[in-house]
């Protein structure tokens, strides 16, 4: 067990590297550099400017830059914002928990509906049931969540005015939980809506295989009780899935919410991306990229590693 | 020689009684059949209408701005007095196309690299397979939005950028045919009478992998035209005077809009809706037609 979470975790270091690399190119290839704003924004002759760019390192080549990003990176630096002149670790810092407050709790309420319904649908296959079920999913799957997210804001603040249009909360001296539910509800439908067709078929497909097996047929032949078969026997070893779900969601709680940020106006991860990307603030869209990857890898570690432990066979591959 | 052609024939006539019966089956897929029909309906209206009616999207000033619903502007007009009609058609119109082709794009780069990493195996499987799993799990918004920050915003690098995006699903998806099938006792027989490994690839493996990929090929069009809506919306995708489903929404932006004006942004959400729904309907009925499993 020790030597394969070794050799998974050489992968994720040697992945990572793969990823900076990438994302450092792209940083380079990106339109302007950070001298262009020095030109533009002071009264520097270019003289100064090229001194300037000897100190920061940008007369070097590609990869002796590369390296020292990389290096300011381990540190946990991950620059400084173009337009704010504040550092990009601070800005994602303070964002982040807004986003995580939103994701997780849309994920959740789309585990507690869709892992449910996913074995029900199991159970009896193309059932009247099933067959709405996975259509439900299907059409949840294909909503945009901008058009949604328009929608829900005209009739339940427009028109009936039941909830805030936007933000995180009315005012920004009370600061009360309540308020912050009512800014809740629309952005975590919403999303929830989004995860919840696609978490549905994954529970119903793993939990159909399971049922096939051989050992729940004997579970049945030796008169176990239905509820006992599905809920012990069979969701033990469908938890597998469950376990890649919410791997693979780890990403998308950190980085996954643009475009619903954006239409409610929630001051998250999603929000910052977008107007970095409108003002090109390229050290925060490079930072954004880079925790993002970070909880990708991370996602994907602890997936093979608690296969590993739920299924031995994983461990000699 | 003779014999060799009569061969042919058979195996021609063979697969025309699988495709006859994958046909059969999903043409009584109630809901794919009714979704085949919407999408035929919306293609052709997107395709003709605006010739027929001379629809014109970008004319500007053709009436007071934010004109209401009337008699000669179904959907009344936006902003810069512009047809809000003739704009969903065009709208459709790059969304299907934007769709269309950036899934091309994906399965020119994933088939072949499925192909390599489940035939070849080895560095090859190891590298393509990693890459997918990275691909997959990143939120694709963030990084399609990052790609499109650096080459800058059009329908052309939005649908090149898509269709990067997209190949990890056909990658997967032939991989894991090829798997199915490469320990076959007809691959192995082909080896070893020396075929090629192209002619193997080919004539072997190839043919396996068509089904889940034409399946796949509809569930990404549908995630694809999403994709180029939502980041149209954001205002990273289609720019205007030209008209996308997503950046007549960007239009609706504003809180008037938003509460006043419905007739302007809820006809290219709902046309929006009705194409992925449809796709997605036909590719769930395709899924259903093509596994000889199932009987339906």
């Amino acid at each position: 067990m020790a030597r394969y979470i070794v050799r998974r975790l050489m992968l994720a270091v040697l992945t990572f590297f793969c990823i900076t690399v990438i994302v450092f190119f792209i940083s380079y290839m990106a339109p302007g550099s950070p001298l262009d704003y020095l030109l533009a924004n002071s009264n520097m002759s270019a003289q100064e400017v090229e001194q300037r760019a000897a100190q920061l390192g940008l007369d070097k080549p590609v990869y002796v830059q590369y390296f020292s990003w990389l290096k300011e990176l381990m540190h946990g630096n991950l620059g400084y914002s173009y337009r704010e002149y504040r550092s990009v670790k601070e800005m994602i810092g303070e964002r982040l928990g807004n986003t995580l407050l939103l994701t997780f709790s849309s994920l959740l309420i789309a585990y507690l509906v869709a892992i449910p319904v996913g074995i029900h649908s199991a159970r009896k296959p193309y059932s009247m049931s099933d067959f709405t079920f996975s259509t439900v999913a299907l059409v949840a799957m294909a909503l945009p969540a901008f058009f949604i997210g328009m929608f829900l804001t005209w009739i339940f603040s427009a028109k009936l005015g039941w909830l805030p249009m936007s933000g995180m909360y009315s005012s920004d001296v009370d600061k009360s939980a309540v308020d912050l539910l009512k800014h809740m509800v629309m952005p975590v439908t919403c999303l929830a809506l989004q995860q919840v067709g696609n978490v549905m078929r994954q529970m119903r497909s793993s939990m159909l295989e399971v049922l096939s097996e051989d050992y729940i047929r004997t579970a049945r032949a030796e008169g176990l009780s239905e509820m006992r078969t599905v809920y012990t026997h069979a969701l033990r070893n469908a938890l597998t899935t469950i376990v890649t779900l919410f791997g693979t969601s780890l990403p998308f709680l950190v980085g996954g919410a643009v475009v619903t940020e954006q239409v409610f106006s929630w001051p998250g991860i999603g929000s910052l991306m977008v107007t970095s990307i409108t003002t090109r603030d390229y050290p925060v869209i490079i930072g954004i990229t880079v925790v993002v990857a970070i909880a990708v890898l991370l996602g994907n570690l602890i997936v093979d590693i608690v296969y590993g432990i739920l299924d031995p066979k994983v461990r000699y591959d | 020689m003779t014999d060799e052609g009569g061969g042919e024939m058979k195996r021609k006539q063979n697969r025309q009684s699988y495709y006859a019966d994958v046909f059969g089956k999903f043409r009584r897929h109630k809901l794919a059949m009714f979704s085949l029909c919407t999408l035929v309906i919306v293609i052709l209206a997107v395709a003709f209408l605006p010739a027929l009616l001379k629809l014109d999207p970008t004319k500007t000033g053709q009436g007071k701005s934010y004109l209401a619903p009337d008699g000669s502007f179904i959907l009344g007009l936006d902003k810069l007095g512009r047809d809000n009609f003739a704009r969903l058609l065009y709208g459709g119109r790059t969304s299907l196309l934007v769709g269309l082709l950036s899934t091309f794009i994906s399965i020119i780069i994933g088939v072949p690299l499925g192909l390599c990493a489940g035939y070849f195996r080895g560095a090859c499987e190891a590298v393509v397979m990693r890459m997918v799993d990275i691909f997959m799990v990143f939120p694709s918004m963030i990084l399609i939005l990052v790609l499109v920050s650096i080459i800058g915003p059009s329908v052309w690098s939005v649908t090149i950028i898509i269709g990067i995006m997209g190949w990890p699903n056909f990658a997967r998806i032939v991989y894991g045919s090829v798997l199915s099938v490469s320990s076959k006792e007809y691959v192995e027989s082909a080896q070893a009478v020396g075929a090629s490994h192209l002619r193997i690839l080919k004539d072997y493996i190839l043919p396996n992998a068509i089904s889940p990929v034409l399946v796949t090929t509809t569930f990404r069009t549908a995630s694809a035209i999403l994709e180029e809506a939502s980041l149209s919306y954001l205002g990273m995708g289609v720019q205007p005077p030209a008209a996308s489903l997503g950046n007549i929404l960007n239009d609706a932006q504003s809180i008037t809009t938003l509460t006043m004006r419905p007739w302007f942004w809820i006809p290219p959400g709902l046309l929006l809706m009705l194409i992925v729904l449809s796709i997605n309907f036909i590719g769930d009925g395709m899924r259903d037609a093509l596994d000889p499993k199932m009987k339906v």
